[in-house]
């Protein structure tokens, strides 16, 4: 959910010329009083020819390459955001974006020391991985479009409302979305206040359908466990903010977010394997099983963030802490130093740390004994105990007002930090640690 | 003068030769000329100074005017009666009240009450070109002087070099001869233009760019004063911008239509003025 937390804005009128005859108007009356004073002006006195010019579109696009180790998922993501003020405080927002998605993703399953054949999702193929390699599969590729619009227009001289509405789709998700916030500013508009809500629609239709939670994954070309073709999730948000000018050098922003989602959570394409109690090695029959997640999820996050503005550059700084119901909690601090080398040119460095506690039902693995007590399991590596660290670098040149191009790249590393891992098993890799290439060229102008 | 005061000639090509030397040296010239100009004006009628004509009247003198001096305050007594009273160049004990400053007290109305006895333009008298204030009035230029001295340069200018294009701008205050796009700024974010447009032979002046003001009981009362009443006007826009044929009319509308409180925006249209309300 895109919500706008406008910083101090000022509201423009522009007059509009109604004609309307006046026996000798102040415009007269000012002209022949000037007149004398300044004489005949040699200047051609002539009402002002204005052509004001339309306010332009304000347009960034950016290019984003992203490319994670061990052949696992690539994406190429062409963005276009749009701009245009219609009055001081009524602006028009577009964004559309193209993703790409190619290579593959962990599915969940445990690597072995032999090799392991998996039934591809659509009931119809299989695939084999090597021993010791972390099972991966490529049906979540994909394209997906999607278009965001949002307007921000005055209420009164100091709120400002703003809603919008989202539109994604792919070959077997689409997503329908609407929001709505206002802010308002007091305190000598030194203070923004901020709330927003947000509804969305979700529909998947995953290629051989939902699979019925918690089946065995069974032979390819036998019927698979599914227990519908399509699924549904609803989402509400809810936000409230405040930004703080604290000095004209230093800006502060409080957010609280509540968000709950219901309907299908889970992920299709994972799946847990099942290992024998005592040897850990693959369970002889279901083997593989569905995960199961719960139907509903209850997020809420605080973030705070600090932009100051010192010696003519600008640090910001910010922490998020985030916790739901599925007992993930997290912790975010970004930090990013943009420093103006001079009025063409900036860099802009920038660091992330990023860790998360794992789920209550996340485990990298099921023993034959759990399995009837459970209610909930996956091995999705999302939701497991990692920590992620991002560092990068961002080059802009500007070429002139309102024209800039801009270079970003960035790494990013994740490593799961999982306890007691049974001896049988600690050849293998069980949290799939990543590390990721990021890459973004950017180019800002007015149309 | 405090603000910064530019000035710029646009000349046709750049270079070496005789000829362009010779014109760079007119252009000098010209500019020397102007800038003369504009210390003379502001020595004349700024009355931070002591011992000059504005000094005298204020301290109470019989004074002899010259024939700019009275053509000014003719000019002032048009634009008073133009704006009913509104503008008025004799409103300077209202100014003492009201300077929000440290330790500034919402003053009683007994206090306003006193000094408006010796505020209003149709009390003062002039003939055959001398002038006494009567006692306790004074008069303050500063709202007509920076932009007459603008035009004042114009007409310089515009004389000195009939063939070239030039900006003047004397803090906010601009004329331009020849067609030029300018950037209206934001007064609260500068730096941050909200339109760009285009002009040619016009002048321009903004009203109002202080941002002091005081908030009572809800109402926002600006420093801007009406000089029949003694308070300020309520619910003023912040600043006021008009494009006019002069610099000196286009800062007479700005501070008519910034005088009009919340309905400035309403008297910009009524009026066709070419105007930006920034609220």
């Amino acid at each position: 959910m895109q919500l706008e937390n406008p910083s101090l804005r000022m509201q423009l009128e522009e007059t509009s010329a109604t004609k309307r005859p006046k026996e000798t108007s102040l415009k007269q009356k000012l002209r022949a009083a000037t007149h004398l004073l300044l004489g005949a002006t040699v200047i051609p006195a002539i009402t002002p020819a204005i052509a004001i010019a339309e306010e332009p579109w304000h347009i960034d696009s950016a290019l984003l390459i992203y490319s994670e180790s061990d052949q696992r998922v690539q994406a190429f993501e062409p963005t276009l955001f749009l701009k245009k003020k219609y009055a001081e405080r009524e602006t028009l927002q577009v964004k559309l974006v193209l993703d790409s998605l190619t290579g593959a993703t962990p599915t969940g399953a445990l690597p072995q020391n032999t090799s392991q054949v998996f039934t591809r999702p659509s009931g119809d193929g299989s695939y084999t991985i090597a021993p010791q390699e972390t099972p991966i599969d490529d049906t979540f590729k994909d394209t997906r479009a999607e278009i965001n619009v949002g307007y921000t227009k005055p209420w009164s001289r100091l709120t400002l409302l703003n809603y919008g509405a989202h539109l994604s789709r792919e070959y077997d998700f689409d997503s329908l979305g609407a929001n709505f916030g206002i802010a308002r500013d007091i305190n000598q508009r030194n203070t923004t206040l901020n709330v927003g809500i947000g509804l969305e629609m979700d529909q998947f239709r995953p290629e051989g359908g939902i699979p019925i939670p918690f089946s065995a994954m069974q032979l390819a070309g036998t019927p698979q466990p599914r227990e519908s073709d399509s699924d549904t999730k609803n989402v509400i948000d809810f936000l409230a903010g405040i930004t703080q000018v604290i000095n004209p050098h230093w800006l502060m922003q409080i957010n609280y977010s509540l968000s709950r989602s219901s309907g299908y959570l889970a992920d299709p394409f994972k799946y847990l394997s099942v290992l024998e109690d005592n040897s850990y090695l693959l369970a002889a029959s279901d083997s593989y099983r569905f995960e199961a997640r719960p139907d509903t999820r209850t997020k809420q996050s605080l973030f705070v963030e600090h932009k100051i503005h010192t010696y003519g550059d600008t640090v910001t700084a910010s922490y998020r802490y985030f916790w739901d119901d599925w007992g993930i909690d997290s912790h975010t601090l970004d930090l990013r130093y943009r420093w103006n080398i001079n009025s063409k040119n900036y860099v802009e460095p920038h660091v992330r740390f990023y860790n998360q506690s794992q789920a209550e039902f996340y485990h990298p693995y099921l023993l034959t004994s759990h399995v009837a007590g459970l209610e909930q399991a996956s091995a999705d590596y999302r939701l497991a105990q990692f920590d992620g660290l991002t560092f990068g670098i961002k080059w802009g040149h500007v070429i002139h007002a309102e024209t800039e191009w801009n270079v970003r790249i960035e790494q990013y590393q994740q490593k799961g930090q999982l306890n007691d891992i049974p001896a049988p098993l600690q050849n293998l890799e069980i949290f799939p640690d990543m590390s990721a290439m990021i890459l973004q060229f950017g180019y800002s102008f007015v149309w | 003068m405090k603000s910064p005061c530019t000035i710029d000639v646009r000349t046709e090509k750049t270079g070496e030769t005789t000829e362009q030397e010779q014109a760079n040296h007119l252009i000098k010239q010209a500019l020397d000329k102007v800038r003369r100009e504009a210390l003379r004006l502001e020595e004349k009628f700024s009355r931070f100074r002591t011992g000059n004509l504005v000094h005298h009247i204020n301290q109470g003198a019989s004074v002899q005017l010259d024939t700019e001096f009275e053509q000014l305050l003719n000019y002032a007594k048009d634009c008073h009666s133009i704006s009913n009273g509104l503008f008025d160049i004799t409103s300077g004990p209202l100014k003492k009240i009201w300077s929000f400053h440290e330790g500034f007290h919402f003053p009683d109305d007994r206090t306003i009450q006193k000094a408006l006895p010796f505020v209003g333009f149709d009390k003062i008298h002039w003939s055959q070109s001398t002038l006494q204030l009567p006692k306790g009035m004074e008069l303050d230029f500063g709202g007509l002087v920076k932009e007459y001295a603008v035009d004042r340069c114009a007409l310089i200018l515009s004389e000195k070099l009939p063939t070239l294009d030039f900006l003047i701008h004397f803090g906010g205050d601009l004329f331009m001869k020849g067609s030029h796009t300018i950037g209206i700024e934001n007064p609260k974010k500068l730096n941050d233009a909200i339109a760009s447009i285009q002009l040619s032979n016009a002048g321009i002046a903004t009203s109002g760019t202080s941002r002091q003001y005081i908030e009572k009981e809800g109402v926002r009362y600006s420093h801007i004063l009406n000089p029949r009443t003694g308070y300020p006007i309520e619910n003023a826009p912040l600043s006021v911008t008009v494009v006019a044929p002069t610099c000196i009319e286009a800062g007479f509308s700005a501070t008519l239509a910034i005088l009009q409180g919340e309905n400035a925006q309403a008297f910009c249209q009524e009026h066709e003025l070419t105007a930006w309300c920034f609220t």
